[in-house]
């Protein structure tokens, strides 16, 4: 029985390790803390669900189309949101991304209402049996996911001209510039990237919840805590923070009850942030 | 607000009789959202003063605004406590549990305190709903008395606008004189040096705990009126979405800034009205002014008038 | 310890990640006049400032301000005792015009309760205060800048303007850290003179600085720092005759090039 919860709170680790990876691309590209990262995920579940139920494309291609989608919003986000005020005072900046947040999160409740969507699983075959553990496919498969999209982006941020810009305008912005590498366009792709990796969270947790316009905002409250948790602007830190958070979740609302889940996960962050006030995996950048 | 050119006095005594005089004449809705907009800026002044002058962050000021609120609403109904009596002890208690995230900053800032104090924000409301036996949960509390004035019951909305007016004047009387005296310069010199602060002799714990002490105080303020005035609480007006909407308000008014506090909770309650016909799109709409607002005054709307570089005050 | 000493540290110690940075170091300040604190680059100096002024903590020993023990303490606490100090990376209230600085060098003179701030009481303090910042500007030679924000200011007005905050504190000891960087001659005759001035009214200077010939001319007595220990003490014409000085400057000198 603790296996399965185990590996269930780690399939919604794993979506929150995504968005969490997403909002980390963002603050080291970009010095932003994105208030809308959620929002990313949440409109690559609802162009899946309209391509879906309402166009009847079928998944295979509407999954990878969603998450195109969401990537072109974070670019359009960088582009037409951020850039104008980069670089000023952080609470103005945040407060950009907050008033983001409100036009998606509410721009999408003005187009679905406020009502929760079914979801199709994309593999609803009976449960998969390991010597007497009984496993969901969708759990296993956003495990996979997660574990495959991470190695893809490792492998793009270490092996293409891309990923060492991104990394280069990550390190130090000027010195980059110097380098002869635009920053503007970096940005923007890192950006895109991060919406990317959020909307492949939203796609794979889509069918374990109803699709909402409010869930956002959770989302991201989830994903910061994990990124701070992991050592804020770590990338392995954002992921073992998000499996942490969805393992924490899921056995507290087993063991306790669901009515104070949350309340147990911030503690537990509080007493990690005093035990290793640098986080898992400190980040000395 | 004292080494730049402030709004004119002209303009201030403008306001400042148009907010007794106005009033009368206004429809009930138009009344009630006036009285709304003074619980507010109470509230969004309280957190400036953390987020303006002290440079820290809280996006879990509607936990102290709960705290403060249930308070007197307890008290006032259950305990069967007068108002004036209910109010100092919401603030008492506001300002102890101000302590209790005040003690977290002296550790954390920027992004560590903002997530901190949202787990505040979000664990008050979760105890809120689940103590039952203290807060009736999700039932919430009915039924709390306006306050007695002289024998008289501010039922009315109106009487009840000029205790809010009355209270946000005290407020502001208050903040304005902390902010000039050497507390609040040194509580600027800490927001932009902690180090050479702490070599002027500023003791930084002390400081940062006393600015968290004080706003939650004031915030309970705004709760308790809050409570008073609904007289009806439940847990859901209290949430993240609450304490996200008071740190957009300062920071549209003007971080900084207490008039723009003022104007920060006018901009969000009054402009529904604005855009009425356009109702159902509001939200998306105030998303848009916020950004837009930030791109092109970053200082807030206080700087409308001033011709001042954007900045802080 | 003689009656005359107004600082005094002994062992202090403090490393960086395994990099001893002071080493059991042992320095008296005498009362009165400036005193000297030189070496080469990365000997020391300023972390023996920001421990003496309670920005860092010693891993052990004592710095003791007329007779208090301060090590280990915070720097409010440091400048409690009588320690103003400015900073060789400026680091001024960039929000705060010229004014607010130095009346916040005199935030310990202040000394009003919160409710006497709130009442609006403190005024009488508050004008005796602006008064001597007023003194202090003019002396710095700012005054035309007073409400202007700090962060506008040239790189030779900052400098100047960290001397009058930290002036502003009445301190028994001032602590300077590299005043003369980056100034013009025009510029560094003006700051000598604010120093003379300053030890005119009974201030004892603590000098850290690189420009060589204003030390000579200026100090009484000199220490020289290196690899975290004092390699020398006395007057400005022994020290110059110093054998072990010598060969810690021109050793680091050959290293460098």
């Amino acid at each position: 029985m603790l296996v399965q919860i185990v590996v269930s709170g780690l399939a919604s680790g794993a979506t929150y390790a995504l968005i969490a990876l997403g909002f980390v691309i963002i603050w080291n590209t970009a010095a932003v803390v994105n208030f809308a990262q959620g929002e990313f995920a949440v409109a690559a579940m609802f162009v899946a669900l309209v391509l879906s139920r309402f166009g009847h494309v079928p998944l295979f291609l509407a999954l990878p189309a969603s998450v195109a989608a969401s990537a072109l919003l974070g670019w359009l986000t960088e582009r037409i949101v951020i850039r104008p005020v980069i670089g000023r005072n952080a609470m103005t900046v945040v407060t950009v991304t907050i008033g983001l947040q409100i036009v998606l999160s509410d721009g999408a409740k003005l187009i679905f209402g406020g009502q929760p969507y079914p979801f199709p699983a994309p593999f609803s075959g009976a449960p998969l049996g390991f010597g007497g553990v009984v496993l969901p496919r969708q759990s296993l498969l956003v495990i996979l996911a997660m574990a495959l999209l991470v190695a893809a982006l490792h492998a793009m941020s270490v092996l293409t001209p891309f990923g060492k810009r991104l990394r280069a305008v990550a390190q130090d912005r000027e010195v980059a510039a110097m380098m002869g590498i635009d920053v503007n366009r970096t940005v923007a792709q890192g950006f895109a990237v991060s919406a990317a990796v959020a909307g492949v969270a939203g796609v794979l947790l889509a069918p374990v919840i109803f699709v909402s316009a409010d869930l956002g905002l959770p989302l991201l409250i989830k994903s910061f805590v994990a990124a701070i948790i992991g050592g804020f602007g770590s990338y392995p830190g954002a992921l073992a923070g998000g499996l942490l958070i969805g393992v924490i979740d899921n056995v507290v609302s087993y063991a306790v009850s669901t009515d104070y889940r949350d309340v147990i996960s911030f503690l537990v962050l509080i007493v990690m942030l005093l035990l290793r006030p640098t986080g898992l995996f400190p980040n000395h950048r | 607000m004292m080494s730049r050119r402030p709004a004119p006095r002209a303009a201030l005594a403008v306001a400042a009789v148009a907010a007794v005089a106005v009033p009368p004449l206004l429809a009930p809705y138009a009344l009630h959202l006036c009285v709304m907009v003074g619980i507010f800026a109470i509230l969004a002044l309280s957190l400036n003063l953390i987020c303006g002058w002290a440079g820290m962050i809280s996006l879990g000021h509607a936990g102290f605004w709960l705290i403060g609120a249930y308070t007197t609403a307890l008290l006032t109904t259950d305990h069967g406590i007068a108002f004036w009596w209910a109010l100092p002890a919401s603030i008492g208690i506001t300002a102890a549990s101000g302590l209790l995230l005040g003690l977290p900053s002296l550790r954390w800032n920027g992004h560590f305190l903002a997530v901190i104090t949202i787990a505040f924000g979000m664990i008050v409301q979760t105890l809120s709903v689940n103590w039952e036996w203290l807060t009736h949960g999700n039932d919430g509390v009915s039924n709390i008395p306006r306050p007695v004035l002289f024998g008289h019951r501010l039922g009315a909305n109106l009487a009840f606008y000029y205790l809010v007016v009355v209270i946000l004047a005290a407020v502001w009387a208050l903040m304005h004189r902390f902010i000039v005296s050497g507390y609040g310069r040194a509580l600027k010199a800490l927001r932009d040096d902690e180090v050479a602060a702490a070599c002027m002799g500023v003791n930084i714990a002390r400081f940062k705990v006393t600015a968290f002490v004080l706003s939650a105080g004031i915030a309970g303020m705004a709760g308790s009126l809050y409570a008073s005035y609904v007289r009806f609480l439940n847990p859901d007006s209290f949430g993240l979405d609450t304490s996200i909407r008071v740190f957009v308000m300062v920071v549209i008014g003007g971080i900084g800034s207490i008039g723009g506090s003022i104007l920060g909770s006018f901009a969000v309650y009054v402009l529904p009205e604005v855009l009425r016909p356009l109702q159902q799109y509001y939200y998306v709409i105030w998303g848009v002014v916020v950004i837009v607002v930030m791109r092109f005054l970053p200082g807030g709307l206080a700087t409308i008038w001033s011709s001042a570089p954007p900045g802080r005050e | 310890m003689a009656a005359t000493a107004l600082l005094q540290t002994s062992g202090l110690t403090r490393s960086f990640g395994g990099l001893l940075a002071l080493s059991d170091l042992t320095i008296t300040v005498e009362a009165g006049g400036i005193q000297g604190l030189i070496g080469p680059n990365g000997s020391g100096k300023s972390t023996f400032i920001n421990v003496v002024s309670g920005v860092l903590r010693p891993d052990a020993g004592r710095v003791t301000i007329a007779g208090r023990q301060i090590a280990g303490r915070r720097a409010d606490i440091a400048a409690r005792a009588g320690i103003a100090r400015t900073f060789q990376n400026l680091r001024l209230f960039g929000g705060l015009t010229v004014l607010e600085n130095v009346l916040m060098g005199g935030h310990l003179r202040l000394r009003t309760g919160l409710a006497a701030a709130l009442l609006g009481t403190d005024r009488a303090r508050e004008q005796g205060l602006r008064e001597h910042a007023e003194q202090i500007l003019a002396l710095v030679r700012l005054t035309h800048r007073m409400r202007q924000p700090a962060g506008t200011l040239s790189y030779g007005e900052q400098r100047r303007l960290e001397i009058a905050r930290a002036l502003a504190a009445r301190p028994r000891l001032l602590l300077l850290d590299e005043p003369l960087a980056g100034m013009n001659p025009a510029e560094m005759a003006m700051v000598v003179e604010i120093m003379q001035h300053t030890v005119a009214e009974g201030v004892t200077i603590l000098l850290v600085e690189h420009a060589m010939r204003v030390v000579m001319a200026v100090c009484a007595r000199i220490t020289v720092l290196n690899f975290g220990r004092c390699i020398a003490a006395g007057p400005p014409a022994a020290i110059r005759r110093d054998e072990a000085v010598i060969r810690a400057y021109l050793g680091r000198a050959r290293h460098d090039a």
